[in-house]
């Protein structure tokens, strides 16, 4: 078969290398942090509130009779909720995360040819660069506990204990100041530099290897007695009648506040700085389009031929390489797995 | 076949949003064949050390979370659904349903190789290495937690009768708190001669339906009111639940490549709709045979049938035949 008949499998699709469990919150007080395992665990309640209209009304409703009588109707709401303890200042969060190899192996695809060939680049790829920037990236949004989200925000001190795990004994471990670590860019300051680099080597060693790596990641955020943590809120689309309706549930998993392992997953993959404006906003997720949910914007438009199709197809069937940046972007969508087969 | 000579049990495995629809007709615990299917993955990972490979798997449900919830005022439950990231035009992407699920599960794997003590207790330590990076499901496997419960063992089987039932009565004790998952395919046979004898064109269906929903019948006399009969919610004879065992075929088997964007050009293609049975989850104190425990997959081409097998039903009745 000539080269340039090769096409994209119809049935193309990766698992993901990087599987973050559900993390799960627990509180005590920061000073008490090496009895952490023995920790309460936070638990969500549900609150009912009287709130008041505040919504931007239409054109039409701003007559001011009508108006009164909306604004003076309460606005009552049934919601989920979740709070440090009042004695408790330190908010626990604790996952695992398994680091599995074969990046770059294809879980399902039809096509024995397409296989062979994008075997050639991944193999190209690791000859030639290797894991060792994506790595050290995963390994930064670990120790800049990227992964709390919300509850990074305002909190006093966060200290990040990683531990490398095998056969359940703990075989190394480090203790990361998250804040000493900047969320917009990668690097570290030179005093932890160095222990920085030996996690990044052990999610290499994860990622190359046949074997899987076992982290256990607890995160501790100083964020005051009684303070509301920001577990993971469920998407439910039947809510029901609306009366006795709740607007927001939150994630728990056997009664203990929790974090989806999906949103976790997404912090650690926080690491793509190639997409075309990235000075203005820093790493986004690892996305075959670049799409960041906050903004609803996508970066890598399909238009720009920056999209993970586009390259990987130059890459694979026209074996144009991309610049080093865009590898390691479509080498980090592989590890993040998906269905990338050919539409017929 | 050869009979199982150990089994190999990998206890209390927990899993992480797991699929939770394994049929079109039912939610609820995966179906058996995720479960055939994974033992059969695990099985290829280890071809150097097993000649003979496994013999079939046991499943035992120790746990069950699954995402859902009960919209107000509604009787019926939804499932949690995940937001996933925008699409290209920064849109939010088309919500597909999905029922996920966490459960932790032991599942007892016959070994038909004969491997000595120290090997075993080796093959069983690199097994549940190996399935920790693995899926079950489609769900992930958390890590093991600490503690020698929770360690891959190794049970060499006797060869006598006898001493096989004092090691079932052993370790079926290891399988506790839980269930285990069996067929009933007699009480569906049952229940449809009993529908047949009021109702002629009952089908095997109906059969399944009637024992799986709740019933609620005028079947009890009234102690106030003699002569009349109590309305009230028919028991059932067990936990019984509709399950997926496998697939029959629609089409006839097209040879491999013929069918275009199938998963895999190597391999004979064929359509094929899902099949149900009747399950019942038993306490594994009742299991008096291994071959009430155990799950095979059987695949009869001829007739396209693609199935897993669980023979609780006969192993019972050879049980309580040797006992008279």
């Amino acid at each position: 078969m000539a080269k340039n008949d090769l096409k994209t499998a119809s049935v193309l699709a990766f698992e993901r290398k990087l599987d973050p469990s559900d993390a799960l919150f627990s509180a005590g007080a920061w000073e008490d942090r090496k009895n952490g395992a023995q920790w309460p665990a936070v638990e969500v309640r549900e609150k009912s509130i009287r709130g008041t209209i505040s919504n931007r009304l239409k054109t039409k409703e701003q007559d001011p009779a009508k108006l009164d009588a909306s604004i003076q109707a309460p606005n009552l709401q049934t919601v989920d909720v979740a709070t440090l303890p009042n004695n408790a200042d330190t908010l626990r969060v604790r996952f695992t995360l398994r680091v599995l190899g074969g990046a770059g192996v294809p879980s399902a695809c039809n096509n024995a040819d397409y296989q062979e060939q994008l075997h050639a680049v991944v193999q190209q790829y690791i000859g030639e660069i290797g894991f060792s920037e994506l790595a050290y990236r995963y390994a930064s949004n670990l120790a800049n506990a990227r992964f709390l989200w919300r509850n990074r925000i305002g909190a006093e001190s966060i200290e990040v204990q990683i531990r490398h795990l095998e056969e359940g004994n703990v075989t190394k471990e480090w203790v990361f100041d998250a804040h000493r670590l900047s969320l917009r860019e990668f690097g570290a300051p030179d005093t932890v530099a160095k222990q920085l680099e030996q996690l990044a080597a052990v999610v290499e060693m994860g990622l190359s290897s046949r074997s899987h790596v076992l982290l256990e990641i607890i995160a501790y955020a100083r964020v005051g007695d009684g303070q509301e943590v920001y577990p993971s809120q469920e998407l439910i689309l039947d809510r029901g009648d609306k009366r006795g309706q709740k607007s927001k549930t939150l994630y728990t998993v056997g009664e203990v506040a929790g974090m989806h392992s999906q949103k976790i997953g997404n912090a650690i993959r926080t690491i793509d700085t190639w997409y075309a404006d990235t000075i203005d906003l820093g790493p986004i997720a690892v996305e075959p389009y670049g799409s960041v949910t906050s903004q609803g914007k996508a970066y890598r438009q399909p238009k720009q031929k920056t999209d993970f199709y586009n390259l990987l197809d130059n890459w694979v069937l026209k074996k144009q390489a991309p610049e080093k940046g865009h590898q390691h972007f479509v080498m980090a969508t592989l590890i993040r797995g998906g269905v990338f087969g050919e539409k017929e | 076949m050869t009979e199982p000579t150990a089994l190999l049990l990998l206890p209390r495995l927990r899993v992480q949003n797991a699929n939770a629809i394994s049929g079109p007709l039912s939610w609820g615990f995966p179906s058996p064949t995720a479960f055939t299917g994974f033992v059969h993955a695990l099985e290829r990972q280890f071809t150097s050390v097993l000649e003979k490979g496994f013999a079939g798997v046991g499943i035992v449900c120790h746990d069950f979370e699954p995402q859902i919830s009960q919209p107000a005022g509604k009787r019926t439950q939804v499932f949690r659904l995940t937001r996933n990231p925008v699409g290209k035009d920064g849109s939010t992407q088309a919500l597909v349903e999905e029922g996920r699920t966490h459960m932790e599960v032991s599942l007892v794997i016959a070994v038909r190789d004969y491997l000595p003590a120290r090997k075993g207790r080796e093959f069983a330590d690199d097994a549940m290495t190996v399935v920790h990076g693995m899926r079950i499901a489609g769900g992930s496997i958390l890590p093991k937690r600490e503690g020698r419960r929770f360690d891959a063992q190794w049970w060499p089987l006797e060869e006598d009768l006898e001493g096989q039932r004092l090691l079932l009565r052993k370790f079926r004790r290891r399988l506790l708190p839980g269930f285990a998952l069996v067929e009933r395919p007699d009480r569906l046979a049952e229940r449809l001669s009993e529908l047949r004898e009021r109702q002629p064109d009952a089908c095997a269906l109906d059969a399944l339906l009637d024992l799986t929903r709740l019933n609620f019948d005028p079947d009890m006399p009234d102690p106030e009111k003699p002569g009349e009969l109590r309305w009230g919610i028919r028991r059932k004879p067990g936990w019984l639940v509709p399950i997926p065992v496998g697939y029959a075929a629609l089409s006839p088997l097209y040879a491999a490549e013929e069918v275009a964007n199938s998963r895999d050009d190597s391999t004979p293609f064929r359509f094929v709709e899902s099949l149900y049975s009747l399950g019942e989850w038993v306490s594994p104190h009742r299991l008096t045979d291994l071959n009430q425990l155990l799950w095979y997959s059987e695949a009869d081409s001829a007739k396209g049938i693609y199935r897993c097998i669980n023979r609780y039903s006969q192993a019972m009745e050879t049980a309580t035949t040797g006992i008279a």
